[in-house]
């Protein structure tokens, strides 16, 4: 190995320790005790708000038939086409139907959806005929269709 | 807990199931490492066409449908290539010491750490992971298919379902074998991609660069990608997998030695690898063509005989695996192709500065650009660039790719952020290797 080899050799590693500074103080910047964690969600530590939503819905997973029809409701459009993206991967087997899609209202409501999860403080933003509230969770509710619906397609 | 280690395993599956490369004559005297990258992408390769034949055939998978056929052919092709070495040298084989190993070593532990631990605490997180990726992984592993009826469906539009195939084929294996998806530990496959292209990348290095200068550019690539996977959120997205795809062809190209690229390339670790990379992103047909064209370019003006339709063969892989996944779309009914931003010609050229200049903020890396800037500077210094011509294709085709792209959005600043970070790793890989090929003396002689 030349001496000019060894100097590269050198800069190549000073730098390579230079790099590491940046996570260093990325990490040290973190708060006391929220360094390192298990998450509960996927999102935790990128997106709180989607990691609130998430949590929702793997809540109602838990109290939903594996091949139910659902749809996604909430008082915030972009929340809702959130939920509806997650919910297709997180009730795999299930049937999803959208409310909205892109922030754009359906024209008419899915007809066939045997549950709405609604994300959201309140009541959801339209009557939901036929639907009764089945289960509360952090974040919103299960609404259950009251009447027989026809067999999944 | 079980489902997690189910998971994981299901990951290293991949390993058996694309053994057979690694017996292959060009990977057999390569170190165990390498043979193991080799076998990584085989298995994965193998995996997606073999899940899109079984699709199309209308017969729904199970682990061991999956299985059984790729184990039965890495057996038998291991057999078959049993028997006395033919293939190129590896690497010399002495042994790693030395400070400038030690150091190299502990500052790439600390980067792997670093992104281990981002992404255990879902620092790391692509959202897209939980909009598409791993919806698609979760729905394909549920169907066992990969879901015509789901990718047809007008209100899927939102996870591209035109995408090549390879990363949620390759996550629905271990999402059926534990019973569901492990949505939690899913990002850390990134971690597994990643460690995976290392062996390729130290060993190519070793083939040109002498044992220190080696470790210290191998060292400098680990810690700059690492830190890239982090801040451009590549947990659980389709940026490991393409990364890892285009390093391995892209590295064992570039340190090809000039006075024996023939022999010394491990031809079909290279083809598998683009075509890999070509099955897992839409930009990864690109990046394999422009480093391909790149490869040509660099042994035609070498003087290098049968340059060109050296390149030619090289490219035979991915275009290969591209028609298959637009033949699988029009087996199963789904439009054929990639869908485009908008119409073709409909640009907004009004817009070319801002995009370069949002461009230009968004190569940050996550170390303020210095990962681009230090083998920049190593390059402008260099005597000799030719050897660097494929890392210069992948990076300039890669940016006019981008550019062209987002010209077709009103207003791109917002897509630039969420995509340029990433989708330029494979060009700061190559970038970073690219340097330390021609910054260094090219070690001579033979290989041990």
């Amino acid at each position: 190995m030349t001496p000019a080899d060894r100097t590269r050799t050198r800069i190549w590693i000073a730098a390579s320790f230079a790099l590491l500074a940046f996570p260093l103080v990325r990490w040290a910047r973190a708060p006391a005790g929220g360094r390192l964690f298990l998450p509960r969600t996927p999102l935790d530590g990128i997106r709180p708000d989607l990691a609130r939503e998430w949590t929702f819905l793997d809540q109602a997973r838990r109290a939903l038939p594996e091949r139910c029809r659902f749809t996604v409701l909430s008082p915030n459009l972009s929340r809702e086409m959130d939920g509806f993206m997650m919910a297709i991967g997180l009730l795999p087997a299930a049937y999803p139907r959208p409310s909205s899609y892109y922030e754009a209202l359906m024209r008419r409501r899915p007809a066939d959806v045997d549950y709405v999860l609604y994300y959201g403080e309140g009541e959801p933003r339209a009557d939901l005929p036929g639907f009764r509230r089945v289960s509360v969770l952090p974040g919103g509710a299960i609404f259950r269709r009251a009447t027989a619906t026809p067999p999944a397609p | 807990m079980k489902a997690v280690l189910l998971f994981a395993a299901g990951h290293l599956l991949l390993l058996p199931l694309g053994a057979w490369l690694a017996f292959h004559p060009s990977l057999r005297r390569q170190s165990l490492g390498v043979r193991l990258s080799g076998a990584l992408t085989a298995g994965a390769v193998g995996l997606t066409v073999e899940a899109m034949a079984l699709t199309a055939l209308g017969i729904r998978w199970t682990p061991a449908l999956l299985c059984a056929p790729l184990l039965a052919l890495s057996a038998a092709l291991a057999w078959r290539w049993a028997g006395p070495d033919v293939g190129p040298d590896g690497p010399a084989r002495a042994a790693l010491r030395g400070p400038a190993v030690a150091l190299a070593s502990a500052a790439s532990l600390l980067a792997l750490a670093h992104l281990g631990a981002s992404l255990l605490t879902e620092r790391a997180t692509s959202v897209d992971y939980v909009y598409f990726w791993g919806v698609k992984a979760a729905r394909f592993a549920a169907a066992r298919s990969i879901d015509p009826v789901l990718l047809g469906w007008e209100y899927f539009f939102h996870a591209v379902p035109s995408y090549p195939p390879l990363v949620p084929v390759v996550e629905a294996l271990p999402a059926m074998l534990a019973g569901g998806m492990a949505w939690k530990t899913g990002p850390l496959a990134a971690l597994f991609w990643f460690l995976g292209a290392l062996p390729v990348v130290w060993a190519a290095l070793r083939r040109r660069l002498p044992e220190d200068g080696a470790a210290a550019v191998a060292g400098f690539w680990t810690v700059a990608l690492a830190l890239s996977l982090v801040w451009s959120f590549s947990g659980g997205n389709g940026e490991a997998p393409l990364l890892f795809f285009l390093t391995v062809a892209g590295a064992t190209l570039l340190c090809e030695r000039p006075e024996r690229a023939q022999a010394d390339t491990s031809r079909a670790l290279v083809a598998v690898a683009l075509a890999g990379a070509a099955l897992a992103k839409v930009e990864g047909l690109v990046g394999a063509l422009l480093l391909v064209a790149g490869v040509a370019l660099r042994d035609r003006l070498a003087g290098r005989p049968q340059a060109l339709a050296r390149g030619a063969a090289l490219a035979l892989a991915p275009a290969a695996a591209v028609l298959l996944w637009f033949g699988f779309q029009r087996a199963v009914g789904l439009p054929v192709g990639y869908a485009g931003h908008g119409f073709f010609f409909d640009l907004h050229f009004e817009n070319v500065g801002k995009i370069l200049a949002t461009a230009l903020q968004n190569l940050w890396g996550g170390t303020a650009g210095l990962s681009w800037i230090v083998p920049a500077a190593v390059l402008l210094l260099a005597r000799s660039r030719r050897d660097a011509l494929p890392a210069f294709a992948l990076v300039a085709g890669t940016f006019a790719f981008l550019l062209f792209d987002y010209l077709h959005d009103p207003d791109p600043s917002q897509r630039i952020g969420w995509t340029f970070p990433r989708v330029t790793q494979s060009g700061l890989s190559l970038w970073i290797l690219a340097a330390g090929v021609v910054g260094f003396r090219a070690r001579v002689g033979g290989d041990s």
